[in-house]
């Protein structure tokens, strides 16, 4: 059967990974500190993707985060997801040139989506994973861009509606508001409109301890969790966390 | 004897190539061999095809349009002459696989390179829950002894992403099974000619034994 995903979350600025809580960022080191202080290694044998963006001002792929990236596909075979500022299909081939296997889209499919129907056209739609990030503004679910800076107005159902419509592949759904705090993942929002999602779904924002992802992964319409949450899951924390899911039955992959 | 050897056909230290026909990712599989101490190389010239001691046949994205690449290199003329003529080892990768059957049904249907009997088509799966693409890590299960998954658990996890898969004529093709919904073909070994529906640079240590039982044989 197909088992579930735990998603490991880089977040790229500058050439340092950083740690994020609503989406505000703070640089944490750079490959070689993550490597050292957080074994690198032994999180890449713990988790099923990895998922990389850049969140940088700049908004565009540097040669830096492209060496970077491709520093990174050589040591761990897993899938690897990259995202920030990819706006054309020449950026999606220089992304699968370094070794990405999926691109993560977001603010592209709001100003582009004709090049994003390009890219899908080309590379197949399991290419690319649609991000949608989201905070209750006025009681409703209102999906940001830009990382989270821009107000789209526009309601998360209506969204994930578009982006299914344009073709991606997987949706990940991202809390503004509890990004980084530790205190687990928006459940109830997914709960209630999970029956609007005919994609594999990941969801991210909130992860502090393994129960979370227990509760998140134990749910049919869930197909992945992801966390940046570097401090909670450092060295061997990503490992117990994996542990404990196993251990609670739910179903992830052995090797 | 040795390293004067290294690039004749026949000799076993040679040559494996990854074939560039700008469908695929190709660092992974190149720092998968490299970590497991095997040399390759990357070409799309028939030429290096042809004298190659094995070949690997990775692919991402469409069908038809893989094959229209192939035919216009003239891939598929050099594909043909090493693994049927000098009958050497090839092995196709997810739509690497796919387009080594007779044909498949995307956009209209397109000619495959016809090396193992077989149709490809889109999953259309009973169970409306189970989303496609089927993406993340799938038990594959042997379906014969085969060489392929010698050293391997019994049903082991590789990682998948894919909307079509391959249907094989002939059974005694098959060498693994995947269920998702139904059963359906993941793995074919017929001779010298493998192939996989998975991904096996993307399936840690799991997949790194299949690209070792591929170089060795």
């Amino acid at each position: 059967m197909l088992k579930k995903r735990l998603i490991f979350v880089l977040l790229y600025l500058d050439g340092h990974f950083c740690l994020s809580r609503n989406f505000s960022a703070q640089k944490v080191g750079d490959l070689e500190w993550v490597r050292k202080n957080y074994d690198f290694d032994s999180i890449s044998k713990n988790i099923d993707e990895l998922l990389i963006i850049n969140i940088g001002k700049e908004k565009k792929l540097t040669a830096d985060f492209l060496g970077m990236i491709e520093s990174l596909v050589s040591r761990c075979f897993i899938p690897v997801t990259v995202g920030g500022g990819i706006h054309n299909l020449e950026d999606a081939y220089r992304l699968l040139y370094v070794g990405a296997d999926k691109i993560l889209l977001n603010t592209c499919i709001h100003e582009n989506p004709a090049e994003v129907e390009k890219i899908i056209s080309i590379f197949g739609s399991q290419f690319v994973i649609g991000a949608i990030d989201y905070k209750k503004v006025e009681g409703k679910n209102r999906v940001f861009t830009k990382g989270a800076s821009q107000d789209t107005g526009l309601l998360l159902e209506e969204v994930i509606s578009q982006y299914q419509k344009i073709g991606v592949g997987e949706l990940l759904l991202t809390s503004i508001g509890l990004d980084g705090t530790g205190q687990g993942f928006d459940l109830p929002t997914i709960d209630a409109l999970h029956s609007s999602i005919k994609i594999p779904l990941i969801i991210s924002g909130g992860a502090g301890r393994p129960d979370h992802f227990v509760q998140a992964l134990q749910r049919k319409h869930i197909d992945a969790v992801a966390t940046a949450n570097l401090f909670n899951f450092m060295a061997g924390g990503l490992a117990d966390a994996r542990g404990v899911l196993i251990s609670e039955r739910v179903p992830l992959a052995l090797w | 004897m040795g390293t004067d050897f290294r690039n004749s056909l026949g000799d076993t230290a040679a040559v494996i190539t990854i074939i560039d026909y700008n469908m695929g990712n190709l660092a992974s599989i190149v720092g998968a061999f490299k970590s497991l101490g095997i040399s390759c190389r990357v070409s799309s010239s028939p030429k290096d095809i042809v004298t190659s001691d094995r070949i690997i046949l990775p692919g991402v994205g469409s069908f038809k349009k893989a094959m229209d690449v192939i035919k216009e290199r003239g891939i598929d003329e050099a594909l043909n002459t090493l693994t049927n003529i000098h009958e050497r080892p090839l092995l196709g990768i997810c739509l690497g696989m796919q387009i080594l059957a007779s044909r498949g049904e995307e956009g209209g249907g397109a000619q495959g390179l016809g090396l193992i009997e077989g149709e490809v088509r889109r999953f259309n799966l009973e169970d409306k829950s189970l989303k496609i693409p089927h993406v993340g890590f799938n038990e594959v299960v042997a379906s014969k002894k085969c060489k392929m998954f010698e050293s391997l658990s019994d049903s082991p996890d590789f990682y998948f992403v894919h909307s079509y898969f391959m249907a094989c004529a002939n059974r005694e093709d098959v060498s693994g099974v995947t269920t998702y919904g139904s059963t359906f073909d993941t793995a074919v070994e017929k001779g010298n000619i493998w192939g996989c529906q998975f991904h096996p640079e993307k399936s840690q240590k799991n997949g790194l034994m299949i690209l070792e039982n591929f170089s060795r044989f």
